[in-house]
Order: structure tokens, then sequence, then C-alpha cells
């Protein structure tokens, strides 16, 4: 009987001594994404551009947000895979500008679109010209929004969601590459920051 | 069952001589057995004596009857004593159903749902779970747990025996994990290698084929060898096996044709009988397998190929008298690799897969006094996955687990007993102390019995839900991730069942339950930041009943109805989590055979039929999902055999199988590419000797 229960003790002291559990790590793919803006991340940036600028894929510039959507915490950080404006004739002769930038996130692919700007009149949309007295904000209430003023829409696999956004500050740094940084809440719950750098053409 | 071996193996198991249960042979025409004396009389050469006479004479009660089982507790005990539900589906109900594959025997036990997708591509879920998903319940050989451990799944057609190759079925309802650890939530089904009452070795060849209306044959060639010597036990089990019945899908608008499945298996267990006291043994099998891979994630019917290998070796101490009891140590591994070639029209495949788990464990049975027993038990394991669509951070890491239980089983008068059992397991996935628990109460006497159990357990998140990462190749996007953070699902139970024997030829088993199952895995296919597995927020509440019966009306004829019923006490969350969800679960399932022997045991015969009431699918599945909207109607399944000895030395038999379903082309998955259950008949002939 003794016998038996010490090799019992023994045994079940081995199994308990083989092991050293540690936790599952197998974080989302979330968390190898970069954001890429503010100045405390300029350095990111300025790699991420450099790293565009050299590639030889489709690279237009990079884009990044973060925030909460559909309930979960979400960090992007992508290049600008293409990009587009839309200049639309008022009938007061003034144009409508859109801008569309498109990246790629672990599991969808997005795109912002800013629609509403105002270009000077005669620009055409070659340029990348954008008059900060044009943007349509929220907060500054400068020009009343016929539109939201932020739309980003992601696919992923056979989806499509619209998630539209009421911007809360847009910011335009430059006239020559497109630096916009904005932050908004989200229509349909959830909010983001970020950023997109849309380099110049190359001439 | 054929009456003399059963008279032979009714008084072995009153005089102790063969220790395994009662015994349930085969069909031999002449048993060349040795002689057993009961008060000086040879009950062996009782063969006219009808077997409730002789049960009479022998005086056996219920407990006699029902046998012993070790899958409840992983230490021997009766049936009729078990702290579980527990059912018992011996060799010769299993060639008289007429079924050729395990689930579509499992189709007669009540509370357990059968759903075929493809040939040898199977679903079998226990009470509630029924749904896509196929890692609610473990599968045992001898024990030993084959479920793969990438994701927990039961492949079917890994199975290493023909179906007539196995001894017993047992079927453990009900949460089970204080014995087993996790994945042991909804129940086991422990299939239990064919043994032989003789001590001369006996051997068998069969062979089998068949073709079916819809197209495509089905066959099998296999064999067996077992030596149960006073010393050594030698058993080998070769299995071969082609079916490819009704392989197309039911619509003759799509094209796709699933695979045949295709197997070949072999199995050798060999024991040592050291002393008195102790024995090892060693188990070894290896199963090659091909067959659709159609599944929840992969909807397209392409062919999976599938590597099975498996092994324990034990070494046990029984019957060591005084406060020692009964010990036992094991190590067991199981390696499964998957290869599946993907095609250019095809999702999402396992191709590449491979999971490999050992093991090394221990039970002991100390009986402390002569109304209270302690079990201890204990279990390490190291784990190892591969595959592509898995998080990097967790491919070809090893990963250890451990679980200990304690039990403790009271009997304060002869008719009572009490039983505790509570287990705790660290498991890779969940990384925090995972609980179950069991306590029983069952009152017994000569005819009837009572058991009250309430239990909790788990399933731990597999691979897959927890690190999978499943990336589409044009577009390179995440389609679907798993998440490190999700819990274990959990099944909390409370059952009350009965046995009881009017008469020596009838038994009556009745089990009411309620369960409650909660944290779900849910494949969020909605979200489209991150498609991941998350645990569903609305546990699922049902009442269950289940009754089965056995009515032995003659030699020649017996009855064996079954019956389960599902209510469930809210429909919240319907279509949320992948099992679980009421409308995916039949709410009425029955089933009735008839079977016996006639001629002077040159014949057999039997026929049986299950019914499953309609379900209804809604849910996004597949990778990349598509919305699966499928209402299945109420099908039956049908099957039956005639088996005649055409020669008595050497002792030859035919038979005549047929399987079907109705309605005739019945397709009972609600996967797009699904195939009919089948039709078919088929010829056997076999050589045994016993």
């Amino acid at each position: 009987m003794r016998d038996v229960a010490q090799s019992g003790i023994w045994i079940l002291s081995l199994v308990w001594l083989t092991a050293c559990l540690s936790p599952l790590d197998a974080p989302s793919a979330f968390s190898d994404q970069v954001y890429l803006c503010g100045a405390e991340n300029a350095a990111l940036e300025d790699a991420a551009l450099a790293q565009c600028r050299d590639t030889d894929a489709q690279c237009e510039g990079v884009v990044s947000f973060r925030g909460t959507v559909d309930a979960q915490p979400v960090t992007v950080g992508s290049p600008i895979t293409h990009s587009g404006i839309t200049d639309v004739g008022r009938a007061d002769g003034t144009t409508s500008r859109e801008i569309f930038v498109f990246g790629l996130a672990p599991y969808f692919t997005f795109s912002f679109d800013l629609p509403g700007f105002e270009a000077p009149p005669g620009h055409t949309a070659s340029g990348l010209f954008v008059p900060v007295e044009g943007v349509c904000s929220t907060m500054t209430n400068q020009t009343p929004c016929e539109h939201p003023v932020l739309n980003l829409e992601a696919r992923g696999g056979t989806y499509l969601s619209i998630i539209n956004g009421l911007v809360r500050d847009i910011q335009i740094e430059t006239a020559d590459d497109l630096q916009v940084y904005f932050t908004g809440e989200l229509a349909r719950g959830g909010n983001v920051e970020g950023c997109f750098h849309l380099l110049a053409p190359h001439p | 069952m054929n009456g003399s071996v059963r008279r032979l193996a009714v008084a072995a198991a009153v005089l102790g001589v063969w220790s395994g249960g009662v015994a349930r042979g085969e069909t031999p025409a002449a048993p060349a057995a040795p002689s057993v004396q009961v008060d000086g009389r040879d009950v062996s050469k009782l063969s006219q004596i009808e077997d409730a006479t002789l049960e009479g004479l022998l005086g056996l009660s219920l407990e006699e009857q029902l046998g012993q089982t070790e899958s409840v507790s992983r230490s021997r005990e009766s049936v009729l004593r078990a702290p579980a539900t527990i059912t018992t589906i011996d060799a010769t109900q299993i060639r008289l159903s007429g079924a050729s594959t395990v689930p579509d025997v499992l189709r007669f036990v009540p509370g357990v749902t059968v759903v075929r997708n493809a040939p040898g591509n199977y679903v079998v879920s226990l009470r509630g779970t029924g749904g896509l998903a196929s890692n609610n319940v473990i599968l045992l050989v001898d024990g030993i747990p084959l479920n793969n451990p990438l994701d927990g799944t039961v492949s079917w057609d890994l199975v290493p025996l023909h179906v007539e190759d196995i001894e017993r079925i047992e079927v453990v309802r009900g949460p089970v994990s204080p014995t087993y650890g996790a994945d042991a939530y909804t129940g086991v089904i422990n299939i239990l290698t064919r043994t032989s009452i003789g001590l001369t070795p006996s051997y068998l060849v069969r062979l089998r084929g068949g073709a079916s209306p819809q197209g495509g044959s089905a066959g099998s060639l296999s064999a067996r060898f077992v030596h149960m010597g006073p010393k050594l036990e030698l058993r080998t089990f070769l299995n071969a096996v082609h079916d490819d019945v009704a392989a197309a899908p039911a619509n003759p608008a799509i094209p796709a044709t699933a695979p045949a499945g295709d197997r070949l298996a072999a199995m050798t267990v060999l024991s040592l009988k050291v002393s008195r006291t102790s024995s090892v043994s060693l188990e070894i099998g290896g199963v090659w397998s091909r067959r659709s891979g159609m599944d929840h994630l992969v909807l397209d019917s392409q062919a999976q190929t599938q590597r099975l290998l498996f092994g324990r070796a034990l070494y046990e101490l029984t019957d060591l008298g005084g406060h020692a009891g009964n010990f036992r140590l094991w190590a067991q591994s199981i390696n499964v690799e998957i290869r599946a070639p993907s095609t250019a029209e095809t999702g999402f495949t396992y191709d590449g897969a491979g999971s490999l788990r050992g093991a090394v464990g221990t039970d002991l049975v100390f009986p402390l006094s002569g109304t209270l027993s302690l079990q201890l038990g204990g279990q390490g394991s190291i784990e190892r996955i591969e595959a592509p669509f898995v998080n990097p951070n967790a491919n070809r890491a090893l990963r250890p687990a451990y679980g200990f239980y304690a039990g403790l089983k009271a009997s304060p008068s002869r008719a009572l007993d009490l039983v505790v059992t509570g287990r705790g397991d660290l498991v890779p996935i969940a990384a925090e102390l995972e609980y179950s628990y069991r306590a029983s109460a069952i009152y017994h006497r000569d005819s009837w019995g009572l058991r009250l159990t309430g239990a909790s357990a788990f399933r731990t998140p597999s691979y897959v839900e927890a690190t999978g990462r499943f990336i589409d190749p044009a577009s390179q996007l995440i389609l679907l991730e798993g998440s490190d953070h999700i819990k274990s699902p959990r099944n909390t139970s409370l059952e009350l069942g009965a046995t009881f024997s009017p008469s020596s030829r009838l038994t009556i088993s009745p089990t009411v339950y309620v369960s409650r199952l909660s944290n779900l895995m849910v494949e969020d296919f909605e979200s489209l930041v991150r498609r991941t597995f998350r645990n569903s927020t609305t546990p699922r509440t049902f009442l269950g009943g289940e009754l089965e019966a056995s009515w032995r009306i003659a030699d020649t004829l017996t009855v064996l109805p079954s019956a389960g019923i599902l209510q469930w006490l809210d429909g919240a969350g319907e279509g949320d989590a992948n099992v679980g969800v009421p409308s995916q679960n039949a709410r009425f399932t029955g089933g009735l055979r008839v079977q016996g022997v006639l001629g002077n045991d040159r014949w057999g015969y039997g026929v049986g039929a299950t019914v499953a009431s309609p379900r209804s699918y809604r849910v996004r599945s597949g990778i990349p999902p598509i919305v699966i909207a499928s209402n299945i109607p109420t099908t039956a399944f049908v099957s039956g055999v005639l088996e005649r000895q055409l020669v008595a030395a050497p002792s030859l038999w035919g038979s005549v199988r047929i399987i079907g379903s109705i309605p005739g082309n019945a397709v009972e998955s609600p996967l797009p590419l699904a195939t009919p259950m089948g039709q078919s008949a088929i010829l056997g002939i076999e050589f045994r000797r016993d």
C-alpha cells in the first residue's frame, strides 16, 4: 500500500512539475500595426514615407488611424494604395472637391472620403492644393456641411460597410504634399483619429 | 444476441471468471469454450435452456445483467451504480443493427445526433450541441482519446476498427470532465476493441461489397486475430474500407462530387499479465483516411487525407487488497497530419495541419474502508501544433497542460452510493484553472436503480478558435482570426435517471435532465473590423428526456426502442453560437431496432430505423463565409441485416445488409455541397474461428 501510494504521489508530482504553463499569446493582427500620426510618431511616418517612395509597389503616401470601430480597438498604418480627387462644378461657378484615399488594414480594405471641400475657381483636379478656408468642419462650423465630412468605407471578404463619421477637426498642413489630420466620431458608434499623407505626384 | 455464448458469458460473469463485465459474445455456431461450472453443473452445455431461465437459475440481479464499465470514472464499476447516464451497445447489437459505421450505430442512442456530410464524413453531437462544429464530444478507443489536438474535432473515419470488431460502444451522456478533463463537457463515446471469451485463439476474415442506386459502391476487407491467453493477450485488427455511396449532392444542378471515403487501418493490443495483480499492455494503431474535408469552415467537397498514429502503454495493479486498491500508470500519444491540396476553386483548407499530443498520467483507487473509497488521478501532457493558418506565435511551440482530480465514493448502506468528484485543469489556451465537478447519489435495489447527478464541465477553446489566422490568398486579408481571450464553453447539468427491470426480459432506462450551456463559441463573421471567434453572451438552457429499453421477447426476438426529446427554455441568441442553437437541434429523435437469432443460432437478423424531427439553419459559415440557409425536414435512417451460417466447419457466414434513408434522397447536413444519406445494399461473407 505504501509503495503504491508513494509511487502515485511521485508520479503526480512529476506530472505537476513537468509543465510550467505560460498563457497563450496570440494577439490580433492590429497589434502589428503602427500608428503613424502626431509629432511623437513623426519618425515612424518619415520612415514609412521613405519606404513608400522607394517601393516599386503602388504607394501614394501613408494613411493611419486608431480608435474604436464596431466596439473593437483598431490601429492601422498602411500605404495609400491609390487616391483620387474629384471636382464637381457648382452653379455658382465654384468647385466642390472630394478626396479619396485607399488603404489596407489586416482585416479589411478601407477608403477615406472627404467631400465638401471647395477649390478655387479655375483650379484643376490634377493639383493637390486645397484651401484651408474651404474645409467644412462641424467643430468650427465655418461652412455648413451638406454631407458627412469623412466617410470610412471598409470592405472585407464579401462584406461592405460604410462607417460614416462626423469629423470634429481637420487640419491640412501643407499645400505641397497633402497632409490631413482628423478626429471624429462614427455614426454607428466608436471614434477614430488619424491622418493621411498623400505625396505630391512625381513630375 | 447469440443465445449459447450469452449464456456462457452470463455464467462466466457470475463466477468472476471473466472480469471484463458481462460478456456479449458473437454468434459462433459451435463455441469451443472451456467448461464453466456452477454448483457442479457445466453451464456451458446448457445451450437448450432459454436465457431467462438460466438467468433466473443463476439469480442475476439487474446490476449483474447490465455489466460493468470504466467509461464514467476510469475505474471499474457497475453500469447501474455508475454516476452518469450510460448506454452500452454490445457486439451483437452492433452487428445486427446492419450499420456499417460507428456514427450510424450511434443513431440508435437517445440524445445523440448524427449528421452525414459526405461519405466517411460525419458530425456526431450529444444533448443539444447539434450544429456544424464537430468538437463537442470526446471519442475514445479503449480509453485513448482520438480527437484532433488541433481543433478538438472527431473524424469518425479515423476509427481504426471495422464496426464489427468492436466489443462495446459505451456512450456516456452529460458532463464527464471530472474524469477526462477538458472537452468531455457533453459526454464521451468509448469504443472498446473486440475481445474473446475463449482461451483458444480466434480469428476472422470479412469481405463486404455492395452498391447504391444513386451510384457508387461500398466495400470493406477486414480481419482480426484475438488470443486471450492466461498470461498473454494479443489482439490485432486490420481494416480497409471504401465508401462511395451517394457521393453526389442531391441537387443535380451542382456538379461537384465528394470523393469516396477510403480508409486503411491497423491496430494491435498486447497485454502481459506479470503477476496475479499486475499487468502491462501496449496498444498502438494507425489510420490512413481519405474523404471529403467538408465542414463548417471548409464548404468545398474537396478531398482531404488524414493520417493518424496513436498509442498507449499501460501498467496496472489491481485488487491489491487491504487499503491498496487499484493503481494505473499510463502514457499515450496521438499524432494527426492532414493534407488537402488547395485548388483555385477552393477557399480554406486544412492542408499542412499537424498536431501531436503526448500525455502521462495515473489513476489510483484507495479503499479507505468497507464503505469509503478515494480515487486520485492526474495527467500531464505536451502539445505541439503546426498549421499554416495558425498565428505565428502559437505555431510549432510545445505547450504543456495538466490536470488533477480527486473523488470520494461512500456507500452508507448496501443500496446507496454517494460519489463526489472534482477536477482542476490547467490548459494552455485558457491559461487559468478550469474546474469541473460531479456529485451523484445512486440508490439501487435488485431490480431497479435511481440516480441523481449534478455536474459541470468545460471544453477548452481549440487552437483554431484561439490562434487561427485564416488569410485570403488573393487579398491577403485576414478572413477569420482566433482570439486568445475566449473562455471555455461550459455545460452544467442536473439529471435524474432510472433503470428498472420489471422482468428479467425487460429493462427500461428513462432519464430527464436540465442543461445550461454557456460561453458557447461564436464564429463572428458579422464584425467587419475583425472577424473572430468569441463567446456567446447568451447561455442556453434546455430540458431533455431520454428513454431506452431492451425487451427480449424471446431468444429469437429482441426489441430495442429509444427516444430523446429537447425542450428549450430560452431561445435567446438564436443563430449566434456554432452549436447549442435550438433550431439546429432536432426536438425529437427516436429509434427502434428488432433483432434476434434463429435456427439454432445459424440465422441472425436485425432491422432498425431512427427518425429525427426537422432542423433549420441560418448561419454564416465557410472561409470566405457564405450565408447558409437550410431547412432539414424530418428524416429517417433505416438499416437491416440478414445473416446465415453457410458452412458449419469451417464456420463460414454470408450476409446481406441494407442501409437507406426516408425520403430516399434525404440530405441531413445543411452544408451546400453535402451529399444524401445514401442507400446501399451490401453482400458479405466472413470466415470465423471463435
